[in-house]
């Protein structure tokens, strides 16, 4: 089944003032089966944040299609745009993004609040999602008494307690130590194998690509190449590098 | 390009930014210049009736005002500075010298300061016209007022404000001194931690505000004004601590109470808000506190002087029963009076009662005078004819009850040996069991006793000659007895005039006063011969007009004031939630869940502050009308209440609104 499907999707900034056009996305075009665990790699400016936006919903697209989960996103106007967000799709950012004034169990049972659920179905609901991700013991803390790691657990468990078609995390592991990073990722990882999750990751870090099933490369607004993982993840984690330098990206930013 | 030129730069393009607060500061001034104008306008400072006490009022208000708008500016100066710390911050980032940062945000304060103040005064001056007929018209004084820019009044607003900008842009200068650059740049990221609350603290709270509540309602507001005083100061130090204390701490943790009921506390609208509050309510505790106890002394203030306003006419009979008096005049005089009221052609006499009683010593065993508490004292008095009462009764339209000032239950005949009582005191507290009891007559050295069959407070003369001195009503049989004994000095003449509409007897009193000069003789209390309504009705509301005035005025000031400062404080705080509002976009809430969720938080900020607001000025005004004995019992006060607290509240919500409004649009951000 296909979770995402993008076709010919472009994106031109500026136009519309009628000064400097640049294109960010330039006709691009992938699908993501369910239970994938795709990357979304390409060097600095190559368009990843902006394919990351119109996916999810947080930008428009100047020409193209994106369909998730069979539903036509651009057809979608508020105030449906928030019901579809919180119900299709999940998010893990770079910095977070959790809120400050809520404790850990809050910020990960928000979405279910925003739903409407009854408060038992929330509460085993964010309880075994915590299990699952080895938060369980932090959840009356505030995010300012956890650590990163911690954190962008939460982070990880507010995106998948709704059960979302697709997951898409925005640099996850990027204000991670080594450490963390690969504890998060792993736990991805085991989502992904275990509870058929369909997670779109955007990353500039080979490592945290190296988890990926499949990598897609973007340069210039294109589709540049896809590799998939075959062997192990070292074997991977060389492909990624040969692909990389390739790609003729700055390779001092990679490591 | 220059330091200045930059500032004026800075105020030139993010002139949107900048108008919240010069409004708010012009509006100060515009206050400040509006009280300086009528302050300094001699109309009212060489007012005829109680032009010393005027002059008192207005410089307590003064000073009222002056330490108002100086905190409130002040204030609207923090939150100013407070938004731009990122910008100073990346002034200094791009290398600009602190002394450099520091001069441009002097020159960029002291201008709006200068802007605030032009516009201040001008506005001031304008405005000052329609509140001096304001004034006027409610120390009922039908002159027109000159209108004339007092000179005094505008040195005076201009001097007090540049000293105040002064002092605000030196505060602007130093901000860059006074915090690390990383302090600045995360500006907005302060007290990032949930706050700790006192358990004590709150119990505290509650029972300050109870024992502040109870104090207010037991105390003896019959004592003498610095009897009050320790009371009146332990209840308002009770009230602002425990209100502070409140605030700080016990609604956090009922709020907290809130959030454990998950069934509640899971809902979309509820939980963002109640943990925002949760978050913010400590650190806004001093702010909430402030706007309840200013909203508690505005209502108070004005539901006081508005209700005593609105009972004045109706106490007009207690002053003055009669349309005009005079005492002692002789027929001449009285035919000469009526002639004037016909020549003046302003009002009809629709009756005239000339009257005597006679001085006399009396004496009861149970009785005193309110001011010596001394039983069975000889007290001085009169008596009069029953037939005399009878026809003041009618004439003066007393209507029908027990124990009151304007009204009398005298309806009997009195046999020989029988007497009704009217008490001179102001309280019925030593005459309210006289009935049945024996009063001693003493007239020309000898004693005489009646047996009292009636009592009343009626002040069937006003002011006049009555104050502290009771009459005994005697049959006339009886009364004859004594007139025929009594001498010239013994007997005092009054000469009552009723007018069909006392409220404009203005020119026809004038011209009585001439005839009967109000000094031929100063043997009354007041030291006047001759009492008039309409003399009565000005002096009363020359002086209690310009304290509704003051009410009035400090309290617009205060609402106003308090509403702005909350609607800054909301502003600062939106901008603060920004990024909470961008992830809560992200997970999938809806502008109509935002908007409710902003709604809900900003209903219960306003509420809490207004409710505990209420709730003190109820228990301050229920005091109030206690001691208001004479007045209080009769004159709805709280009817008034309602309608000065109906307003309020309109206003307050009008505020709210607005805040909402802004706060969505700044949360929301451009539609995307």
């Amino acid at each position: 089944m296909t979770v995402l499907k993008v076709s010919d999707v472009r994106k031109v900034y500026g136009s519309k003032q009628g000064g400097s056009v640049s294109t960010a996305l330039n006709g691009v075009s992938f699908e993501i089966e369910k239970g994938e665990f795709v990357g979304i790699m390409g060097p600095s400016g190559a368009g990843k944040s902006t394919l990351l936006n119109v996916i999810a919903t947080i930008d428009t697209v100047t020409a193209g299609e994106i369909s998730i989960g069979g539903q036509d996103i651009g057809g979608i106007k508020e105030p449906e745009i928030s019901d579809f967000r919180r119900s299709k799709l999940g998010f893990i950012f770079q910095d977070y993004n959790l809120l400050d004034t809520l404790t850990l169990r809050e910020n990960i049972a928000l979405p279910l609040i925003l739903s409407k659920k009854n408060l038992k179905e929330i509460e085993d609901t964010v309880n075994r999602v915590a299990t699952e991700l080895g938060i369980e013991n932090f959840l009356g803390k505030y995010p300012y008494e956890v650590s990163g790691g911690q954190k962008q657990r939460a982070s990880a468990a507010r995106a998948m307690v709704n059960a979302p078609e697709l997951i898409l995390a925005d640099e996850p592991t990027g204000a991670l130590d080594s450490k963390s990073s690969k504890d998060l990722l792993q736990c991805m990882q085991r989502l992904n194998e275990k509870k058929q999750a369909t997670i779109m990751l955007v990353t500039h870090d080979a490592f945290a690509a190296s988890f990926c099933k499949r990598i897609i490369f973007i340069k210039d607004g294109v589709l540049f190449m896809e590799i998939f993982n075959t062997g192990t993840r070292k074997e991977f984690f060389d492909k990624i590098l040969k692909v990389l330098s390739s790609l003729g990206g700055d390779n001092s930013e990679l490591f | 390009m220059n330091f200045f030129n930059l500032a004026i730069n800075n105020i030139k393009k993010k002139f949107g930014s900048y108008l919240i607060y010069l409004i708010s500061t012009i509006f100060a001034v515009t206050i400040f210049s509006i009280f300086c104008s009528i302050y300094f306008n001699p109309q009212f400072s060489e007012y005829r009736f109680g032009a010393g006490k005027i002059t008192v009022l207005f410089r307590a208000a003064a000073i009222a005002i002056v330490l108002f708008s100086s905190v409130f500016v002040l204030y609207s100066n923090k939150f100013f500075v407070k938004t731009r710390k990122k910008e100073i911050a990346i002034y200094s980032l791009v290398g600009m010298k602190k002394s450099q940062i520091g001069r441009m945000m002097f020159y960029e304060n002291i201008v709006m300061g200068l802007i605030a103040t032009v516009c201040g005064t001008v506005l001031g001056i304008v405005f000052s016209r329609f509140f001096s007929m304001i004034l006027l018209h409610l120390m009922a004084d039908g002159t027109e007022v000159s209108f004339s820019v007092q000179w005094q009044a505008v040195i005076t607003t201009v001097v007090a404000f540049l000293i105040l900008f002064m002092i605000s842009s030196l505060n602007a200068y130093g901000i860059i001194y006074r915090y690390q650059l990383i302090e600045l740049l995360s500006a907005n990221k302060e007290s990032e931690k949930l706050p700790k609350y006192s358990v004590i603290g709150g119990i505290l709270a509650i029972m300050l505000i109870v024992l502040g509540y109870t104090i207010a309602m037991v105390m003896d507001v019959n004592e003498g004004g610095l009897h009050l005083m320790i009371p009146a100061l332990v209840i308002l130090v009770c009230i602002v601590i425990g209100t502070l204390l409140l605030f700080k701490n016990f609604i956090p943790m009922a709020m907290l109470a809130l959030k454990r009921n998950r069934a509640f506390y899971y809902k979309t609208e509820n939980i963002i808000s109640i943990s925002q509050i949760v978050y913010r309510i400590k650190a806004n505790s001093k702010m909430l506190s402030f706007i309840a106890i200013t909203c508690a002394i505005t209502i108070t203030m004005m539901s006081a002087t508005f209700s005593m306003y609105r009972a004045l006419g109706s106490m007009m009979p207690y002053y003055s029963p009669f349309s005009y008096i005079s005492k002692n005049i002789d027929d001449q005089q009285f035919n000469e009076m009526l002639e004037v009221i016909q020549q003046t052609g302003e009002v009809k006499v629709t009756a005239t009662n000339q009257f005597e009683i006679i001085k006399i010593q009396l004496q009861n065993d149970e009785y005193s005078i309110e001011t010596e508490n001394n039983l069975g004292m000889m007290v001085s008095g009169y008596i009069m004819s029953q037939s005399t009462y009878q026809s003041i009764i009618k004439d003066t339209k007393v209507g029908t009850g027990a124990f009151h000032n304007m009204k009398t239950d005298f309806n009997m005949d009195l046999k020989d040996g029988e007497g009704y009582f009217i008490d001179g005191n102001t309280k019925k507290d030593y005459c309210e069991n006289l009935t049945g009891s024996a009063m001693n007559l003493q007239f020309s050295n000898e004693t005489d006793t009646y047996t009292i069959v009636g009592v009343s407070l009626h002040k069937y003369i006003g002011f006049l000659d009555l104050y502290l001195k009771p009459t005994m009503v005697l049959s006339d049989a009886a009364y004859k007895k004594y007139l025929e004994q009594a001498g010239a000095d013994d007997v005092v003449n009054f000469t009552g005039i009723m007018f069909d509409n006392p409220a404009g007897s203005e020119n026809t009193v004038a011209a009585l006063n001439k005839i009967v000069p109000e000094n031929i003789q100063s043997s009354s209390t007041l030291g006047i011969a001759n009492l008039s309504y309409i003399g009565v009705y000005k002096s009363i509301f020359s002086l209690y007009g310009a304290y509704v005035f003051i009410g009035l005025f400090i309290g617009i000031l205060f609402l106003l004031a308090s509403g702005s400062i909350m609607y800054y404080k909301q502003i600062i705080e939106a901008q603060e939630e920004v990024g909470r509002y961008d992830i809560l976009k992200k997970i999938g809430m809806s502008r109509d869940e935002i908007k409710k969720s902003i709604t809900k938080q900003l209903a219960i900020v306003f509420g809490l502050s207004l409710t505990v607001g209420l709730l003190h000025s109820a228990f301050a005004l229920l005091t109030y009308n206690r001691t208001m004995d004479l007045a209080g019992k009769e004159l709805p006060t709280m009817i008034n209440a309602g309608i000065i607290v109906g307003i309020y509240i309109i206003i307050y919500c009008f505020f709210y609104l607005l805040s909402v409004n802004s706060y969505i649009r700044i949360a929301w951000g451009r539609k995307k």
